[in-house]
């Protein structure tokens, strides 16, 4: 059975492949930054970021925009879980 | 090559990334749902940049600064700021090299009708060229390799030149809130406050990139004083949506001229023309397709009214002289043709 970080990595991915990346087979890092690797900048972390918001209906507070709570895509999906929208 | 087939109620062609399209034509991104999560996201963004202006408003010299390029947009925006929100505004424009002799009357006529404060800032044309070649002929938009591009290289190394010394005026004459131009495709949300400790993140990788392609000297014109003192960026066009029929019957009023000798989807630099172009060949689709379907789904403009303004060129004289301004042959042009095409056919076969 799919856990909830699972399910929300793969929106995460479905919605990066379908809406920003080139080349959507590309394998995107789960564990690394998603800036550090070249995947998106700055402006497409805030994209991804308010995709995220739109997406769950959750306001993502400025001080929560760190390395250590969404410094990944793994990191992104357990902050999701983290905020209670474990029932998805 | 097989001939690009435009979505039948966007311009989304079919050389964009993942489209995909129904049997009436219709592409997979109109054809997407609003979901009530997005509509009640973009209420939330509403309350929100009102809040932050009234918050803010009254608290300094400045209310505000107004990155005013001149264009039609940032012009509508300059007197929405001045006599809807009742702002006390210093304006600033970048400008580039390119901008238009008629542009800049524009600018200066329409800061004194609305009498606020205007500043020009001039980079050196020998920065600004070179930063151009490389962003359009290098890799210094390092992380585009696989990221669709929603404007050209050209316009978003301008636009972190601009961005950074926005800021960095907002921080010296302490004014807690940024405006900008951007309308609905070309930013995702409407307030962003400016956060210092992601930005300097970004800022040290972006330093190293640039000053290794453009010399130390480019540092200069990234670089932000580490200061706490808080600041929004606030892009009025994603809460207050307007026509451009609108923009420009309001903007008349004020004096302003439509410049001549423009690409249809700009209306103060001639350089944009150049930046369509090399999108065009290193991507295969135009760089403001996205922006002007994302407009035209939000009924802000027709789609034959954003052909129009995709397939208004410049005469050729004309672009011939900006290409020698910028220090670009027609030869430099094939090139990157040839390397786009390599590069996409090396990324489809990873």
């Amino acid at each position: 059975m799919q856990n909830a970080n699972d399910y929300y990595i793969q929106i995460i991915l479905n919605y990066l492949k379908s809406s920003v990346l080139l080349n959507p087979e590309e394998e995107i890092p789960l564990d690394r930054s998603l800036l550090e690797a070249g995947i998106l900048d700055s402006y497409g972390i805030v994209d991804l970021l308010t995709f995220i918001e739109g997406e769950f209906g959750l306001a993502i507070p400025d001080e929560d925009i760190t390395k250590e709570k969404m410094g990944s895509i793994r990191k992104m999906a357990n902050y999701i879980v983290a905020r209670g929208l474990v029932g998805a | 090559m097989m001939e690009s087939v435009l979505c039948s109620r966007c311009v989304l062609p079919s050389s964009f990334p993942n489209i995909s399209f129904d049997r009436d034509g219709v592409c997979c991104f109109c054809a997407r749902p609003e979901t009530a999560r997005q509509t009640e996201f973009d209420t939330r963004q509403r309350q929100e940049f009102e809040d932050i202006v009234r918050i803010n408003k009254g608290k300094f010299a400045y209310d505000a600064l107004c990155c005013y390029s001149g264009g039609k947009d940032s012009t509508y925006m300059l007197k929405m700021m001045v006599r809807d929100l009742g702002l006390n505004v210093l304006a600033f424009t970048l400008d580039n090299g390119f901008i238009t002799d008629q542009s800049k009357q524009n600018i200066v006529k329409v800061a004194d009708i609305l009498a606020v404060d205007h500043l020009f800032f001039k980079p050196a044309r020998a920065f600004m060229t070179r930063m151009y070649k490389e962003a359009v002929f290098g890799d210094l938009n390092q992380a585009r390799g696989n990221y669709i591009t929603r404007i050209s290289d050209i316009c978003l190394s301008c636009i972190s030149v601009v961005n950074t010394y926005a800021a960095r005026l907002a921080l010296s004459y302490r004014i807690p809130m940024i405006f900008a131009g951007f309308t609905p495709g070309q930013i995702p949300r409407a307030v962003i406050k400016n956060n210092h400790r992601f930005y300097r993140q970004t800022y040290h990788q972006h330093k190293g990139h640039w000053t290794a392609r453009l010399g130390a000297h480019a540092a200069h014109y990234l670089d932000l004083p580490a200061d706490p003192f808080e600041i929004y960026q606030m892009s009025p066009y994603l809460v207050f949506e307007k026509s451009e029929a609108f923009i420009l019957a309001e903007i008349k009023e004020l004096g302003w001229i439509h410049p001549e000798k423009l690409d249809g989807c700009t209306s103060n630099c001639a350089l944009n023309v150049v930046g369509n172009l090399c999108h065009e060949k290193k991507y295969g689709f135009h760089p403001y397709a996205l922006e002007l379907s994302k407009l035209i789904r939000r009924g802000l403009l027709s789609r034959d009214e954003a052909l129009h303004k995709l397939t208004l060129q410049v005469e050729e004289p004309v672009l011939e002289q900006t290409l020698i301004q910028l220090g670009v042959s027609r030869r430099d042009l094939a090139t990157l043709e040839k390397r786009g095409t390599r590069a996409c056919a090396e990324s489809s076969a990873a």
